[in-house]
């Protein structure tokens, strides 16, 4: 029977602009949002790149002044908010846009809530006090740089780790001039990203239809396209497609708690330094055997997911789950032999075995919340270490 | 602050001239085809007396203004909105998107369904108007190019077009 859940939630308040030439409908929306002044936030090597003239000329016509800050570092700070913050104000600005991933989504959401109230509502959030007002519009332009967390919720400063559904961008811009290539391991990274956040929800014990829909096609972009752009970077429908499905993924994921692939991924990632796309990647495979091996999960089509409806329907119900690890574990290997340095187990990574230990107790108290067992986290961890693909 | 400053947005001169030239044939072909094409007829007899639409692009124009008069005949009415009442407004929502249109590289239909036009008025007159466009744009453009822009391209009797077609031209470009 497909029924509805006897109850969920389900929160997305994005509008999407994909595909060619959606950048030029940032003047009509920053108008249908009240807003004639927007301030763009982006990192240096963005801009080298000649994203600011990309920006100006899709604000073309528009008659339009738009500020322009190319300087949002790798690890933005509370400094950097209270330094924009008067930029903001004293400019009259009134709208962020974001161009780029993860330190300046970071930072736009981080500024929101200071420009849309005062600096010190940052710290009033990061101690668990709700947003009283409501933020100005806040646009992201995604390029294949992700952090996973973009179009979601959380933000992190320095310290402060910010989290309310005011945060998700109201806006989000996919478009070939802004979604270019980037390194292939960093496109790797934020693909796996995206792949574990998808394969994750369609498993959570919360799921409903509507993040299993954003978990398929999100799924479905990736195993049609990652090994194609890899081996092609200047495909542009296929990184489109990689970056569509980063929104896809992680509007699924904000719709549930973070999976246990998810948060050893960036505890590991904390240890070693590497992209924690690549580290997911690595972990998947385990925790999906793990799971096939203690009959967590009452799904029966992950390979739907993974393999697309043709496969999946040619598949004998009883192999399905592990099909679905096998075709994972065959785009592990593909990206191996065509991203160079990509490892092969969270060894190469420099991760020693000792450190193991501290990622469980890591993962086991503050990331997985108590649902996991931390033998099951060590096991994943010691699979992850040992085999190498 | 060394990486900040501020911009103005580009401006794009020959797109934006293109475009008004486009609008301004199109608008007089609509006119021509109107006394020339039964069908083109049939759509504004359908609409009410004085029905007037424009055709621009958001923010700032360029646009065509087309309507019709006190004894029901089609006119165009210029590119200013000024002092003008209008029934209809279809708007691109940027100069890239009315390029895309008039370049032919995408067909009405697929940039309403693109989400490309904003339509303010009724909607059974938009479907009119669209209707009228593909017409007139069959007339003005080789059968190649104007399959591109339009959703079917019309069984129509070669010589019927050919003598249509004509006198689509003479309207437009000499006001006959």
């Amino acid at each position: 029977m497909f029924q509805p859940q006897k109850t969920y939630e389900f929160y997305s308040p994005t509008k999407v602009l994909s595909g060619n030439k959606a950048l030029e409908n940032l003047p009509v929306e920053l108008d249908g949002m009240n807003a004639v002044k927007p301030l763009i936030l982006t990192t240096p090597g963005l801009s080298a790149r000649g994203m600011e003239k990309v920006m100006a000329s899709a604000f073309g016509d528009s008659n339009l002044t738009i500020g322009v800050f190319a300087g949002v570092p790798p690890q933005p700070d509370l400094r950097l908010i209270r330094e924009l913050y008067s930029l903001y104000r004293d400019n009259g600005y009134d709208a962020i846009i974001a161009l780029g991933g993860g330190p300046v989504l970071d930072t736009a959401k981080a500024l929101n809530i200071a420009v849309s109230g005062k600096p010190e509502d940052l710290e009033s959030l990061a101690s668990g006090n709700p947003l009283t007002k409501k933020l100005k519009p806040l646009a992201a332009i995604l390029n294949l740089d992700l952090s996973g967390c973009e179009m979601t919720r959380y933000a992190s400063l320095g310290s402060l780790s910010l989290t309310s559904p005011a945060l998700i961008p109201d806006l989000m811009i996919i478009d070939p001039r802004t979604a270019t290539e980037e390194e292939q391991k960093t496109m790797a990274a934020t693909s796996l990203m995206s792949m574990t956040q998808a394969v994750e929800a369609c498993l959570h014990p919360a799921r409903n239809h509507l993040t299993d829909a954003y978990a398929y096609g999100a799924a479905r972009f990736i195993m049609e396209n990652i090994t194609n752009v890899m081996r092609n970077p200047s495909e542009r429908k296929g990184r489109l497609a990689l970056a569509n499905a980063a929104f896809f993924a992680q509007t699924s994921f904000d719709n549930l708690a973070p999976g246990m692939v998810y948060e050893l991924g960036m505890a590991v990632s904390r240890s070693c330094h590497t992209k924690p796309g690549l580290i997911m990647g690595l972990l998947l495979p385990h925790f999906l055997l793990l799971e096939m091996r203690k009959e967590t999960t009452d799904r029966k089509d992950l390979y739907l997911f993974i393999g697309g409806p043709e496969a999946f329907a040619g598949t004998m119900a009883e192999a399905s789950a592990r099909k679905a690890v096998d075709r994972i574990v065959e785009i592990l290997l593909e990206l191996q032999s065509i991203v160079t340095y990509f490892p092969r187990s969270i060894r190469d990574l420099g991760i020693k075995k000792e450190d193991l230990e501290k990622i469980v107790a890591h993962g086991s108290a503050a990331g997985v919340r108590g649902e996991y067992d931390p033998q099951d986290i060590r096991n994943i961890l010691e699979k992850a270490w040992e085999t190498r693909f | 602050m060394n990486e900040y400053k501020e911009i103005q947005s580009g401006s794009k001169p020959f797109k934006r001239a293109y475009v008004a030239l486009m609008l301004w044939f199109v608008g007089r072909a609509i006119e021509a085809a109107a006394r020339v094409d039964a069908a083109v007829k049939a759509e504004f007899d359908g609409l009410s007396p004085g029905f007037t639409f424009s055709l621009g692009v958001m923010p700032q124009g360029p646009t065509m203004i087309v309507g019709k008069d006190d004894q029901g005949l089609v006119r165009y009415r210029g590119w200013d909105p000024e002092g003008q009442k209008i029934d209809l407004k279809m708007k691109v929502k940027n100069l890239e998107g009315a390029i895309l249109m008039f370049t032919f590289q995408e067909s009405t239909a697929m940039a309403s369904a693109r989400n490309r036009l904003i339509v303010d008025g009724e909607v059974p007159a938009a479907c009119a108007i669209v209707r009228v466009l593909d017409i007139v744009e069959v007339y003005l453009l080789p059968k190649l190019i104007a399959k591109l822009a339009v959703k079917r391209y019309p069984d129509w009797s070669f010589g019927e077009k050919i003598r249509n077609r004509i006198r689509i031209y003479g309207g437009a470009i000499f006001g006959l």
